[in-house]
């Protein structure tokens, strides 16, 4: 009956789950959903992570490459990010070039990392001039359901918090390269920059937050890209997107920023957790 | 002829398996609430993603007016072989790809059911380790079943290659990647083993003409095997999602 209801009166439904200050999942306004992470599951990349937030599924991989530093800034490495959504993961997208959320979603990334600072791009360098690492790191999502950038996010980090680099050593004579792949060291990462999406809707004269929205959630606040996304790394505020939709109030934006405040923590702790447990049965 | 060394002297292959055996499956029906139908399947170290959306109302200019669209698309991530891949999907070899996918597959859909409609079919390859086709396939027909889309039988992939052993020709089944790198011959076969068809059969490299069949048959063999572990997995979920539901009929 409800399925019915939902499919003849969406708006009306969607409102009357809210005016009972409940959400049509059984979540509280600020709940979050179930994180569920696992790190190094490929194992044909150099590192990788899986995340599960609610039905929203992400798997990132690295893979190590070298190359030639550019000329203009001889001493640092690249940091490669790029976010896919193939027609798999969702019903609403088709086969073909890359879409323009998809596109979005990869540069919202890239400039999160970026303005986190939580990777100095001057340790990829290896040789002056000559040599350093790029790291390509792809996430692909296998199920889209709502807040892809907070899922890209914690996946992205817990890969990044498990690569390890390969001693490379150079001959300036030769310019021969020889990589050792027994000696390894762990890549600097800077505190652990955490994103949390809000879908806002106005109800009844007063806005109402909703954190770590479900694809239809988002869907009905104005699609993806009305989301609220902030950014936190170290408790600092690194990032704060907010693209149409539903209007922002000083309240809200207030009421949001704790909230992401709070769910950092709580994401830093499982992130640790999960690499904790991992290194401890690599290390048996 | 003698191919690469394939097997040690105790007749064992390069992972430790003897010539007649499987690598190891494990899959699990109905992974993702988006699509109609999904699976996961692991083979060895081949880990796919399929997901079935539809039967749907198909585009006006697509749309057939006696049998279903069958779309395949067959993709691999950047980071699922020691390469990177530069382009997931669009290159050749996955175009290739998606439309032995589709060709096997057409075989066991029951295409008349649906007239004017469209079923998609999107198989994601997160790690290859040889024979990434098969699992593909394979994991596509779990997809199907889990969709609820008629087939007439299970369509299942398999590879075999051949390996020299005292002189004696030994016909191994489910090449992994190292096997593959190796050289030797690679016999592709997609079939339906339950009614004994082959929906598609492709050979890389040159095998003399009386070692074809003793290949030909350990593959038939290895899609025969791994139908019975499908099999079971198969009925296993839909035992699970009966006792689950029960409650939930209420109309």
């Amino acid at each position: 009956m409800a399925e019915i209801y939902k499919l003849i009166h969406p708006v009306k439904y969607f409102n009357d789950y809210l005016s009972r200050k409940i959400r049509p999942d059984g979540r509280a306004f600020h709940e979050q959903r179930n994180i569920k992470l696992n790190v190094n599951s490929i194992k044909a990349a150099d590192a990788s992570a899986v995340v599960k937030c609610g039905n929203t599924t992400v798997v990132c991989g690295i893979k190590l490459e070298l190359a030639t530093p550019k000329a203009e800034e001889p001493d640092v490495g690249f940091l490669v990010t790029n976010v896919e959504l193939p027609p798999l993961c969702s019903s609403k997208y088709r086969p073909g070039p890359p879409t323009d959320s998809a596109q979005v979603t990869s540069t919202l990334v890239a400039d999160i990392i970026a303005n986190s600072k939580c990777i100095d791009l001057k340790d990829l360098s290896i040789v002056h001039d000559k040599l350093a690492w790029v790291l390509y790191c792809d996430m692909v999502c296998i199920d889209n359901d709502g807040s892809l950038v907070d899922a890209c996010i914690m996946t992205l980090m817990a890969s990044l918090k498990t690569l390890t680099l390969p001693k490379v050593t150079y001959d300036p004579e030769t310019e021969e390269i020889s990589v050792d792949t027994s000696v390894r060291t762990k890549l600097n990462v800077n505190g652990l920059p955490v994103a949390t999406s809000f879908a806002l809707y106005k109800h009844e004269q007063s806005n109402i937050v909703l954190a770590d929205p479900s694809s239809y959630e988002e869907e009905m606040c104005g699609g993806i890209g009305a989301n609220l996304i902030t950014c936190y790394n170290n408790g600092i505020l690194c990032g704060s997107q907010k693209f149409g939709g539903c209007n922002l109030s000083i309240e809200c934006e207030e009421e949001a920023l704790k909230i992401a405040k709070e769910r950092a923590q709580a994401v830093e702790e499982v992130v640790d957790v999960c690499i904790k447990n991992y290194e401890l049965e690599i290390n048996k | 002829m003698p191919g690469p060394d394939l097997l040690s002297s105790q007749g064992l292959r390069l992972d430790g398996r003897r010539p007649n055996e499987l690598r190891r499956i494990q899959c699990k029906l109905g992974v993702f609430t988006q699509p109609d139908g999904s699976a996961y399947l692991e083979q060895g170290n081949t880990k796919v993603l399929a997901a079935v959306y539809g039967p749907h109302q198909a585009a006006k200019s697509k749309s057939l007016q006696d049998s279903v669209v069958v779309n395949c698309q067959y993709s691999m991530a950047t980071f699922s072989t020691g390469e990177r891949k530069n382009r997931p999907r669009g290159d050749r070899k996955s175009q290739e790809m998606s439309m032995h996918l589709r060709q096997a597959l057409m075989a066991a859909i029951k295409t008349e059911l649906y007239p004017r409609s469209q079923i998609d079919i999107y198989v994601e390859v997160l790690q290859a380790d040889g024979g990434a086709y098969c699992t593909s396939v394979n994991a596509a027909t779990l997809a199907l079943i889990d969709a609820g889309i008629p087939i007439k039988a299970y369509v299942i992939a398999c590879t075999a290659s051949l390996a020299w052993k005292d002189g004696e020709p030994e016909p191994l089944v489910d090449v992994s990647h190292v096997e593959e790198a190796a050289g030797g011959v690679v016999l592709t076969v997609a079939s339906m083993p339950s009614t004994g068809a082959i929906g598609l059969i492709e050979m890389s490299h040159r095998l003399h003409m009386d070692y074809f069949d003793t290949v030909l048959s350990r593959a038939m063999q290895g899609c025969k095997d791994i139908e019975v572990i499908l099999d079971k997995v198969v009925r296993e979920h839909l035992a699970e999602g009966w006792t689950k539901s029960d409650d939930a009929i209420t109309i």
